[in-house]
């Protein structure tokens, strides 16, 4: 059966490649480009002020200069953190953006490896177009940019490839990501403006969760999470951790109890270490700190772009799927905060080191993030593998310490966010299947 | 046409015969069971728009689900939770007197056993409880898990709600089923006006 449809696509590639000779598909890639109607289209550029180019050189500059030292997606790697901080990405979003980027990367470059196309070229127009879809803001932003980059390998010398090919090859990953990413259920809810919930399937009872000082955020962050569409996960519940301890039981009170007293007892180093994993909004959010660490990681090692490339693939699907896990166990169990139990249990006016975020606690997004983060890592860099593992430990304890989570909350989104990881490195390690 | 073709055409026909009929029976089967399918999704939209509506004081739009067939003691999937629970959790007290003057019931558990009058005693939400309590709640259920009413309006800091219950005989000596009393849990607090009151009623049994 498998070799039957292996024939149809065959087929349908060939017919593609027949069709248009300039764009074909074959290699390796996580997304099916073989159904895509296949049309090139002229990326015209506007007409846009002196300065405006001006700022797009020093980008281009910057990106063109970062791949003497880097793989061809780190320096777009670097260029989205900025944007995520420019524009105050939300640390739920992120995940999902970084996903995209690199899916769209990932494929390019095989794509263009295999056709031979220059790979910088056509990963750049991926990354490019992504990011104009993340940021639509700024979509002549990233167009200028990709237009002076190609200025730049035009000057260079021994340019010589198919250039409209690999710069419409670029094009059509980056359309084929934005079309999945149209379809992944993340604008579930939306209706333009606002974020249309109403409460659905809310918990109030005992041990609920309630919106939290000192902002009392409402309605919580993405409670339409659970139905995006994962890239691995069959479901968003395939690993859904056993319920949490009730509120009120000795085990519940025990907990509270830990985050009080260690709230209480906090050392400047404890701080520096809630500190260092905020990563809330306005920052590079938790998914793109994992993707700093990875980048000075790939930097100690001789790789190639493509292991970099797939380095970067596996580590941000896994998290982008540990994330709508976690949300799915967020707004399952729908939990209390520690700030809302002091209060109700012990009479305590409570404040964490670090603001709590405005969803249920169970379990830490952020210690699932890092729990799959650190497990795609150890796993391609075996001789760091503890370290990383450590860093994965302390990402998730830092919850704790900023007084936001109980220990149970860190300890169970760990466990999640390696599960989930192992599945993708056992899919993307082997071979690649074409995610739907 | 010889005998032997009449006899194979007659047996094609009655083997086509059984063919259809089975491939009938099959497709009405699937039909059934996707119509059933169907029906399942619909009848949880429903509940579950009803328990929203409920939770957001939405009355009108409660009596339309009703109207529309739903079950006033519908129950959500995860929590087990009922209209009555919601709308008393929120201080929704014109949806819980309609509620209760339409039959729902008031004794009704959630998946840990707590009642709609804990979950308003919870939530400090003074007025559905008084509705509640008038209603005949229960206010010594002690549900499998969690917090008593008097343990729950103790850890809201609701004196009103303390004194309520106890004016409709809660009794100050009931313990949850991890034993805390809702003296404990007034000490825990350091809850001193709370503290007194179940202070006084104890010294006076």
């Amino acid at each position: 059966m498998r070799g039957f449809i292996g024939q149809i696509y065959f087929t349908i590639g060939l017919l593609i490649s027949v069709m248009n000779p300039s764009v074909s598909f074959s290699g390796n890639t996580v997304l099916d480009y073989t159904a895509i109607s296949v049309k090139t289209e002229k990326w015209s550029l506007p007409d846009f002020r002196e300065d405006q180019w001006l700022k797009a050189s020093v980008r281009a500059q910057d990106i063109v200069s970062g791949w003497d030292e880097h793989a061809v997606t780190i320096p777009w790697t670097n260029l989205t953190l900025e944007y995520f901080v420019k524009h105050k990405m939300q640390p739920s979003r992120g995940a999902r953006a970084l996903a995209l980027i690199h899916v769209a990367m990932y494929d390019a470059l095989n794509h263009s490896e295999s056709k031979k196309y220059d790979s910088y070229l056509t990963v750049s127009v991926a990354a490019a177009k992504v990011l104009s879809y993340l940021f639509p803001a700024e979509e002549h932003t990233f167009m200028r940019i990709v237009h002076k980059v190609i200025e730049l390998k035009k000057s260079s010398e021994n340019f010589s490839y198919e250039m409209n090919s690999a710069f419409n090859l670029g094009q059509m990953i980056g359309n084929r990501v934005i079309e999945y990413a149209e379809n992944d259920g993340a604008q579930k809810g939306w209706n333009g403006k606002r974020l249309q919930w109403y409460g659905e399937g809310r918990y109030y009872g005992p041990g609920a969760w309630e919106p939290t000082p000192p902002y009392y955020y409402y309605p919580p962050d993405e409670p339409f999470a659970p139905d995006w569409k994962p890239w691995v996960l069959k479901t968003a519940d395939q690993f859904r951790p056993e319920p949490p301890p009730v509120y009120g039981t000795k085990e519940f009170m025990a907990a509270l109890d830990e985050v009080v007293d260690v709230d209480k007892n906090l050392t400047n180093e404890q701080k520096e270490v809630a500190k260092f994993w905020v990563d809330g909004h306005g920052t590079v959010t938790p998914a793109g700190h994992w993707n700093q660490i990875a980048i000075k990681l790939v930097s100690k090692l001789e790789l190639s772009d493509h292991q970099i490339a797939q380095i970067f693939m596996q580590l941000n699907i896994a998290m982008a799927d540990t994330f709508i896990a976690a949300w799915d166990s967020k707004y399952h169990y729908w939990y209390i905060r520690p700030v809302t139990a002091a209060k109700k249990i012990k009479g305590l006016d409570f404040k964490p080191y670090i603001l709590t975020p405005p969803f249920p606690s169970y379990v830490s997004g952020h210690a699932a993030i890092s729990g799959a983060a650190s497990t795609v890592l150890a796993h391609h860099f075996k001789s760091e593998a503890d370290a990383i593992k450590a860093m994965g430990d302390e990402a998730a304890h830092s919850r704790l310490l900023g007084g936001i989570h109980f220990k149970f909350d860190n300890d169970q989104g760990l466990k999640l966010g390696r599960d989930i990881a192992q599945l993708v490195i056992d899919k993307y390690s082997l071979e690649i299947r074409y995610a739907k | 046409m010889s005998p032997i073709n009449t006899y194979n055409w007659k047996m094609k026909t009655s083997v086509m015969i059984k063919i259809m009929s089975m491939v009938s029976i099959a497709l009405c089967l699937l039909c059934s069971t996707v119509h059933s399918q169907n029906t399942d999704n619909d009848s949880d939209l429903n509940t579950y728009e009803f328990l929203k509506y409920a939770a957001s004081g939405d009355l009108n739009s409660v009596q339309n689900s009703l109207a529309s067939g739903v079950d006033i003691n519908a129950r959500d999937r995860v929590f087990l939770a009922t209209a009555l629970h919601n709308a008393s959790s929120q201080g929704h007290v014109h949806v819980v007197d309609w509620l209760i003057s339409h039959g729902a019931n008031i004794e009704q558990q959630d998946y840990q056993g707590a009642t709609a009058l804990i979950w308003s005693a919870y939530n400090g939400k003074f007025r559905p409880l008084i509705s509640l309590l008038k209603a005949g709640a229960n206010p010594n259920h002690i549900p499998q898990q969690g917090p008593t009413a008097l343990i729950a309006a103790t850890q809201s800091g609701d004196i009103k709600a303390v004194n309520a219950l106890l004016e409709y005989e809660a009794d100050v000596s009931v313990t949850s089923t991890d034993g805390v009393t809702p003296i404990d849990a007034a000490t825990l607090r350091n809850d001193q006006s709370i503290l007194s009151v179940l202070n006084n009623i104890g010294d006076k049994k």
